[in-house]
This record gives C-alpha cells, sequence and structure tokens, in this order.
C-alpha cells in the first residue's frame, strides 16, 4: 500500500480516514486493555501501576463468593442456550419450508426480545412472576434468559437455511432418501455448525446479562455480572478487574469459536 | 407415508414452542404493564387491580400537591428530553466516526475486510458491564485520563469527568458503535469501487464524489445503523447507571427505580410503555425512511 | 424404436401444470402428450420459460402435474414421491452435498436403497471408473473444479442404476472446451449404461450433437419432436426454424402444382418449387425456411433466381453472403471455401441462385 502519496483518482485513499480508523480501534479497544493490563497490577490503588502479580486472580478463585456467581453463570447459560437453541431450530426448520397466514406476524414476534430494549421486557416479566406471585430466583431467570436468547440462536439458524441450496434437499429425495432420512442425512448435518454457532452466540449473551438477571433474580440467583455490579457500586477493587478480564476473555474465546464453528465451508 | 401428521400439526409442534415462550414470557407481560400503566397505586406502590387511573401518566409530568391539586413538575421531563439528547448525540458521534471507519474498511482487500469486520464484531460480543466498568477506571478522579493529564503537569486538580452526560455520552458511544460501523459498511461494501474511480476520471472532486456517489449509495445503511445506535441508547440501563450516577438518570434508569427504591409499579409501567412507543415511532421512521429511499438506491 | 410400446419408458399424457392460481397463475405446461423410448437419449429443448425444466421436475416427482398423468413402463406414476421413483436427476449445478466426500456421494442413493456394503463399494468404485475419478474419491466437493463436479453428479445419479436419468441444463456451468468434451463423455455414458436420459437444455447445438431424437418447446407448448436432422431439416414451425440454426425465412406465394411438388413466387420472382406436404391452392400467402447453407450460388444468369449482393462477411471456413430479392426481402447464403480465393463477387453485384426442393421447408406460423 502506498502511504503519504496523494493519488487524488485512488478510491482507496481519503483524507482522515485512516485516522477516524485508528481513532476508532483505539477507542474500542483501549479501555479493554487497560483494564486487562491493570487487572495485573500489584498496587491495590487501581490506577497507578507498581508491578506484575497474578495476586488479584488468586484471590478472586478463592472468593466463594465468586465461585457461586459463576457457578451460576455458567448454569443459566448453559440450560438457557441449549433450550432456547432447540426450540429456535425447530421453528427455523419449518419457517424455512412453511407458508402460512401469520408468517410475517411470527417472524416479527421472535425477534421482538432484541427489538425493544431490554429494561422494557425485563420489568414486564418481573410483574408477571409477581402478580402470578411466583418466587424470583434460578428459575425465573433461565425463563427470561430463554426468551431472549431464542432470536439469538433462530437468526443464524434461519440464516443459514436461507443460504442452502433447496436442490440439496431435492437431490437427496431423488436419490431415495424419504423426507426425513433426506433431513437428517443432509439439512441437519449441513446446518449443525449454524446450530453451534447460534448457541455460542446464545450463550455468551445468556452469560454477558445483566438487566434481565437483574430484575428477575432474587437470592440465590447471582451471577458474574451481577457481583461485578454490586461491586462496583460500593467501590472499585483490583479483584473486579481480574473477574471481568476473566469474562472478557471467555466471551472473545467463545465468539471466536462461534464464527470458526459458523463459517460456510461449502462457499469458497 | 402411512400416519403421516398434518401440515397443521407439525407446524404446531415445530413452530408452537418458540411461539409459546415468546409469547406468554415476552408478549403478555408487556401486555400486562400496559394494563398496569392505567391501574390505580395503593399506598406500598403495588397495583388496586381494576381500579383504572390515568395517574400514572399524569405523573410524567405533573405532581400531586397535599392538597390533591396538580402542580407541573418538570424532574421527569426533563430525564425523558435528556435520554432523547443524549441517545441523539450518541447517534451523532457514532455516524461521524463509524462512517469514515466504514468507508476505510469498504476499500481494503478481502482479507482486510474479514479481519476489520471481526475486529469491529467482537466487542458486541463482550461483557457491556464490563466494558462500561472499563471506562470508569479511564474517568475517575484518578483515573488513567486525569492521571495521565496531571503528570503531564497539564492539570494539577483532577477535571470532574466521571458521573457526567458526557461520560454517558462516551459510554453509550462506546457500548453501541460497532452497530454503527457495520451496516454502513455492509452497503458500501457492495461499491463498485470503479464506480469512484470513474467519477475522479470525470473530474468530479473528492468531496464531489462523496456525496454525489457514496453517500447516496450508503443512505440505507446510515439510516439502519442510526437505528440501531439511537434505540438501545434510549432504553439504556448499564451505562448511565456506572457512568452516570445520580445525577444523570435516563429513562432506563427511571423505569427501575419505580421497582426497587421508589416502588411504584403503575408509573414504571407508564415509562415502560412511553420507551416502547418512543422505540416504536423510531422503527416506523426508520421502516418509511428505507422505502423512500430504498427506489433511487438499487 | 419408438413405434413398439413394450419400449416404451417415459410416458406423458395430456400433462398441464399451472403455478399459482388467481391472477398470478402462469402455465408452465399446457396439455404435453410424449413418448420417450427405453435406450433413447431425449432433449427437452427450447429457451428460458418454456416449460422444460417444469416437466422434467414433474417426471422426477418434485412438482406434481395439475393434469393428465406420466407413465413410467406403463405405471402411472402420479402417488410415488420422488424417493420412491426409479428416476435420477443430474441438477443443473449438481447440488452435490458438501459434507460429504466424492465416494460419500456416489453411494448416497444405494445406501438409501438398503443395498449390502460390499455391493454399495463395488458399485461406487465401478462408477468412479466410469467417470475417471477413482483417484479422487475420497476429496470432497469444495476441493474439485466444475468439470469434475458435473463427472461426480453424473455418477451419483448412475450409480442406483435408475430406469431414467433426468439431466437439467447439466452442461451450462461449464465452460466452452469443456462442454464439448463431456458432449461426447455424456454420449459415450448413455450408449455404455444403456440408460433413458432425457437432457434438459436452451443449447441447440448441444440437442442436436447428441440426442437421438429432440422435443422443441415454446411457451408450454411441445412444437415439433423429431431427430436432429428432422427438426434441423424440415422445421414444421417458424419458432423451430428461427430456434434451431441459421435460417431464411421468406414470404411467399404459390403458384401451381409441379410434378415435384408446388412451384412458389418470391414477389414476381419465379423459379422455386418446394415438396408440397398437402393441398395449397394457388396464390396462397406462406412462409418459407431455407438454410444459407442449402442455396446454390453462381453468377450472373446461371441460376433462375436473382439477388443483388450487400455484404460479404468472410468466416475462415465459409463466406456470408447478404443479399436482397427483387421484392426487397434479404436473404443470406453461406458458401464454403472450397479454394483459396473464391469467387470475387462485389457488393452491388447481381447474382443468381437456386435451391432444391428438398431444402426448402413450407412453415405453419
Amino acid at each position: 500500500m502506498s502511504n503519504g502519496t496523494k493519488h487524488v483518482g485512488n478510491a482507496r485513499h481519503w483524507p482522515g480516514m485512516l485516522l477516524a480508523t485508528a481513532f476508532f480501534f483505539a477507542y474500542v479497544y483501549l479501555p479493554i486493555v487497560i483494564l486487562i493490563a491493570l487487572s495485573f497490577n500489584e498496587n491495590r490503588t487501581v490506577t497507578v501501576w507498581t508491578s506484575f502479580s497474578f495476586d488479584w486472580y488468586k484471590m478472586a478463585f478463592q472468593n466463594r463468593d465468586i465461585i457461586n456467581a459463576a457457578g451460576n453463570s455458567l448454569l443459566i447459560a448453559t440450560v438457557a442456550s441449549t433450550t432456547a437453541t432447540v426450540i429456535a431450530t425447530l421453528a427455523a426448520v419449518r419457517m424455512s419450508v412453511d407458508n402460512f397466514r401469520g408468517k410475517t406476524v411470527f417472524s416479527g414476534l421472535i425477534a421482538l426480545p432484541i427489538t425493544v430494549p431490554e429494561i422494557v421486557p425485563a420489568v414486564a416479566t418481573l410483574m408477571f412472576f409477581a402478580s402470578l406471585g411466583v418466587t424470583l430466583g434460578l428459575g425465573t431467570v433461565i425463563i427470561a434468559h430463554i426468551a431472549f436468547c431464542i432470536p439469538f440462536a433462530y437468526l443464524p439458524i434461519r440464516a443459514r437455511l436461507e443460504g442452502m441450496d433447496p436442490r440439496l434437499v431435492e437431490a437427496a429425495t431423488d436419490l431415495y432418501a424419504s423426507p426425513v432420512k433426506a433431513f437428517f442425512k443432509v439439512t441437519l448435518p449441513l446446518l449443525l455448525p449454524g446450530i453451534l454457532s447460534g448457541m455460542v452466540l446464545a450463550f455468551i449473551i445468556s452469560l454477558d446479562d445483566f438487566v434481565t438477571t437483574f430484575f428477575l433474580g432474587g437470592a440465590g440467583s447471582t451471577t458474574l455480572p451481577i457481583y461485578i455490579f454490586g461491586l462496583v457500586k460500593t467501590g472499585v477493587t483490583p479483584e473486579v478487574n481480574a473477574i471481568s478480564s476473566l469474562m472478557l476473555l471467555l466471551s472473545i474465546s467463545l465468539v471466536s469459536l462461534s464464527l470458526f464453528l459458523g463459517r460456510d465451508q461449502s462457499r469458497k | 407415508m402411512a400416519g403421516r401428521l398434518s401440515r397443521t400439526k407439525i407446524r404446531a409442534l415445530l413452530i408452537g414452542p418458540a411461539a409459546a415462550v415468546i409469547g406468554i414470557f415476552v408478549v403478555i407481560p408487556l401486555m400486562l404493564m400496559a394494563w398496569i400503566s392505567i391501574q390505580g397505586r395503593d399506598y406500598s406502590g403495588g397495583v388496586i387491580w381494576g381500579e383504572l387511573s390515568g395517574e400514572a401518566y399524569l405523573r410524567m409530568i405533573f405532581e400531586r400537591e397535599l392538597d390533591d391539586s396538580l402542580a407541573v413538575n418538570f424532574n421527569y421531563v426533563l430525564i425523558i428530553l435528556r435520554s432523547v439528547w443524549l441517545s441523539f448525540l450518541t447517534t451523532v458521534i457514532s455516524l461521524l466516526v463509524g462512517f469514515p471507519t466504514a468507508l476505510f474498511m469498504a476499500t481494503r482487500t478481502p482479507k482486510w475486510k474479514a479481519i476489520l469486520v471481526f475486529m469491529v464484531t467482537l466487542p458486541f460480543w463482550t461483557n457491556l458491564l464490563v466494558r462500561n466498568y472499563a471506562w470508569i477506571l479511564l474517568l475517575r478522579d484518578h483515573g488513567a485520563i486525569n492521571g495521565t493529564l496531571s503528570w503531564l503537569g497539564i492539570i494539577s486538580e483532577p477535571l470532574p469527568l466521571l458521573h457526567t452526560q458526557l461520560a454517558v455520552a462516551i459510554g453509550l458511544t462506546y457500548s453501541f458503535l460497532p452497530f454503527m460501523v457495520l451496516p454502513i459498511y455492509a452497503s458500501l461494501e457492495k461499491m463498485d469501487l470503479r464506480l469512484v474511480e470513474s467519477a475522479f476520471d470525470l473530474y468530479a472532486t473528492r468531496l464531489m464524489t462523496l456525496r454525489r456517489i457514496i453517500i447516496p449509495l450508503a443512505v440505507p445503511g446510515i439510516v439502519a445503523g442510526c437505528i440501531l445506535v439511537f434505540v438501545p441508547s434510549l432504553g439504556a440501563y448499564v451505562t448511565p447507571e456506572l457512568l452516570g450516577g445520580g445525577k444523570t438518570l435516563m429513562i432506563g434508569n427511571l423505569i427501575g427505580l419505580q421497582f426497587g427504591a421508589a416502588r411504584n409499579w403503575p408509573f414504571g409501567a407508564a415509562l415502560g410503555i412511553l420507551l416502547l412507543a418512543l422505540v416504536m415511532i423510531s422503527l416506523t421512521f426508520y421502516a418509511l425512511k428505507l422505502k423512500n429511499t430504498g427506489g433511487n438506491t438499487q | 424404436m419408438r413405434d413398439n410400446t413394450d419400449n416404451i419408458a417415459i410416458s406423458v399424457r395430456g400433462v398441464s401444470k399451472i403455478f399459482d392460481e388467481g391472477v398470478n397463475a402462469f402455465v408452465a405446461l399446457d396439455n404435453v402428450s410424449l413418448d420417450i423410448g427405453s435406450n433413447e437419449f431425449f432433449t427437452l429443448l427450447g429457451p428460458s420459460g418454456c416449460g422444460k425444466t417444469t416437466l422434467l421436475r414433474l417426471i422426477a416427482g418434485f412438482e406434481q402435474p395439475s393434469q393428465g398423468q406420466i407413465l413410467l413402463n406403463g405405471e402411472n406414476l402420479e402417488q410415488l414421491p420422488p424417493f420412491k421413483r426409479p428416476v435420477n436427476t443430474v441438477f443443473q449445478n449438481y447440488a452435490l452435498f458438501p459434507h460429504m466426500t466424492i465416494a460419500q456421494n456416489i453411494a448416497f442413493g444405494l445406501e438409501m436403497l438398503g443395498r449390502p456394503r460390499q455391493e454399495i463399494n463395488s458399485t461406487v468404485d465401478e462408477m468412479l471408473e466410469l467417470v475417471q475419478m477413482k483417484a479422487l474419491a475420497d476429496r470432497r466437493i469444495t476441493q474439485i473444479s466444475g468439470g469434475q463436479q458435473q463427472r461426480v453428479a453424473l455418477a451419483r445419479a448412475l450409480a442406483p442404476k435408475p430406469k431414467v436419468l433426468l439431466l437439467d441444463e447439466p452442461l451450462s456451468a461449464l465452460d466452452l472446451q469443456l462442454r464439448k468434451d463431456m458432449q461426447i463423455e455424456l454420449k459415450r455414458l448413455q450408449l455404455e449404461t444403456g440408460i433413458t436420459f432425457i437432457f434438459v437444455t436452451h443449447d441447440q447445438e448441444e440437442a442436436l450433437t447428441m440426442s437421438d431424437r429432440i422435443a422443441v418447446m415454446q411457451g408450454g407448448h411441445i412444437l415439433q419432436i423429431g431427430s436432429p436432422r428432422d427438426i434441423y431439416e424440415h422445421p414444421q414451425h417458424r419458432f423451430v426454424a428461427g430456434f434451431i440454426g441459421e435460417i431464411n425465412l421468406l414470404r411467399a406465394t404459390t403458384g401451381k402444382a409441379t410434378p415435384e411438388g408446388l412451384e412458389l413466387r418470391l414477389g414476381e420472382m419465379r423459379g422455386l418449387e418446394a415438396k408440397a406436404k398437402k393441398q395449397v391452392s394457388s396464390g396462397a400467402k406462406l412462409t418459407l425456411a431455407i438454410r444459407p447453407e442449402r442455396i446454390l450460388l453462381a453468377g450472373q444468369d446461371k441460376e433462375p433466381l436473382t439477388g443483388k449482393l450487400t455484404n460479404v462477411v468472410y468466416h475462415g471456413t465459409d463466406t456470408l453472403y447478404h443479399f436482397d430479392l427483387p421484392d426487397g426481402q434479404a436473404m443470406r447464403a453461406r458458401r464454403q471455401n472450397s479454394d483459396k480465393t473464391g469467387p470475387e463477387w462485389k457488393i452491388g453485384d447481381t447474382i443468381s441462385w437456386s435451391a432444391k426442393p428438398d431444402s426448402i421447408a413450407v412453415l405453419e406460423d
């Protein structure tokens, strides 16, 4: 790439474009980098760097509350993402071949949890459960997580189905596969990466959720984000940096996994 | 094909569960919320079922005095206006930073495009709470920014950065910026670079090319990006909670308060309906705008 | 081969297909009837939207006819879903399973039929041999070229030994040279396996080189069925004449009957004779079709008919002469360049020409 040479005829070079991009990535990544760096800072004052240490990580791993919160987070995310993925897969598979009145309404309905700001369904569901006299806790959190995980699982699966050549299924039935066999031998294997990718995304969304969990949680349903929020509200400690960094790294590795799973191998 | 299920049964079996979960745990609660917003409120902040009342909506603008007369109270209006203003500001900043970034990305080689898209997407999938927390580390009185400035000798007293509207705007932009870049990138990516080069060839200056060729092509992406930034900003809860503090509440926090310390369900429900209405207006605006621009960008 | 009813593989009887209903209704096939013999290489030829692919999909069972029946060896296929029909398809873009190897793709149909493993393995080997892909058996579909994918698609469809093989524009995605090679290859496979091939294409050259018989289709109708020679030499329909090869279409009026057939007049000009199939009254207007290469050209006054040269285009193996008839109709004649120099006619020269009665087709409109 030629830099410095002003070449007006070249569509790749615009004044200020590189600067804006650099600003963008600095803006997005610098806070994360600083957070992770500070989590290795030995000093208690959090912002002044003294020397490298793993102490805060050790402390975090010895903290029973953190371990419990992590356990809750994983439990909720696992149950919610797998349930939501199964439900979403069934719906996506049927939606791709079916035509019925109200299909658009259903498509809108399924995307509803991600169309409206999270606070609204969160407090609405809170009132719903409270009116029914349901005690808030792990159960209510899991149910609400399933609801908002469905669109996150549904959309990538649906997109993959849309991209699939309908002739592949025809070819299978042409080669003596019954519709059920064609589904299990051709549709499902081709869909599987999309399903797994959707499931991992739903898992991350559930794991990272704060608002819904905050309003629908009760005693015994404290998750990592709730725990971190509590610590931040009462005062910043280096321990928070350590857990926060761990959560960031977990999300980053999971999303990389999801993209790796979801990449389309049938295209070149 | 013996024992084949009817079409309707298959549909009910496959689509039913999704419809049921979202219907029961999202749609019905939202309807319940609408109902509660027009119910009376008892002294403990709960709902008096069956007693219709517009009190919750009145409360957004008026305050009930001790003698039961209404007096105008701008506190809540201020919060609502602040939410709209901050969301608007966030959208503008995001557009100013996001557009050139998207243009940069769209003019790279395919390999670099893939890498850049991944890098833009990545933060979205990381914990929003944690990412906002990271800004506390930067904006605090003894945080990274004030620390650096005083170390450089530019300031002697720390600048009050945290718990300001600026902090909230920075945090919101930070949270939703990728939503601006990706749709604009998507509409520019399809653009044939030769179009731009042929414009240069036809004696267009850079500014003219930008105005006449590139921006019109990017309009659907810009509109989508603005909506995708504006809507979640309007309903933000975490960012103003962490970076705003008590003096820079937004609608989301006000709603949250009604289910916590303030405890006023009908009022919380009414604010929820208001937020939904604002979102619906934005989405309708988007749909109309898209319809208008759809024709001449094809 | 087509007169013996015992040897009919596919019989299409009065089949119509209407897509959608009401205002959007679209008639893709309109009362089509057709018999295809066993071991025949039969081609459905026509422009896009003529109904050829729809007919193929009806035979495969992907669509159901709105009216009429399709018989396979005398048996009505109506109730049979595609996976129970002994008919296999080679799809336009091959539709190979991307999550399987080449060998797995070929084995798929046999596995679905529940054949024993040993038989599957030997058939797959045989098929790989047949399409010369043995070395690549364990490659993934994404790792091979378009031409190779084409061969795998063929092998996959042939492996279950279907009664009829349906080919939906299978060569359209290949480039010219590969397409020519595959035309020869397809014909060889058809002869070797003895399976009935029903081939759909919009490419007239493909149809002419491979087929035993061709059905030319347009707008949901079959216009003409015949051998390639038949279709080319004796088009009965204006569309058929125009769609296949290059042809001169001329307005003419009939003169008196002659021992050979029928005298034809081009404006005032006489001297052209055609074989008349049916009685036509004198003075009737009709359309003639003559292939450019069937026109005999000569210098002035040597042949009975005349024309004025308007253009001469050199094509290497032959030269195309454009000329106008006295009544203003434009014509083209093709002449082999059998010697180095050729005649020295110039634009504006008057030339003479003739055509044999059996080179002239009298068309229905």
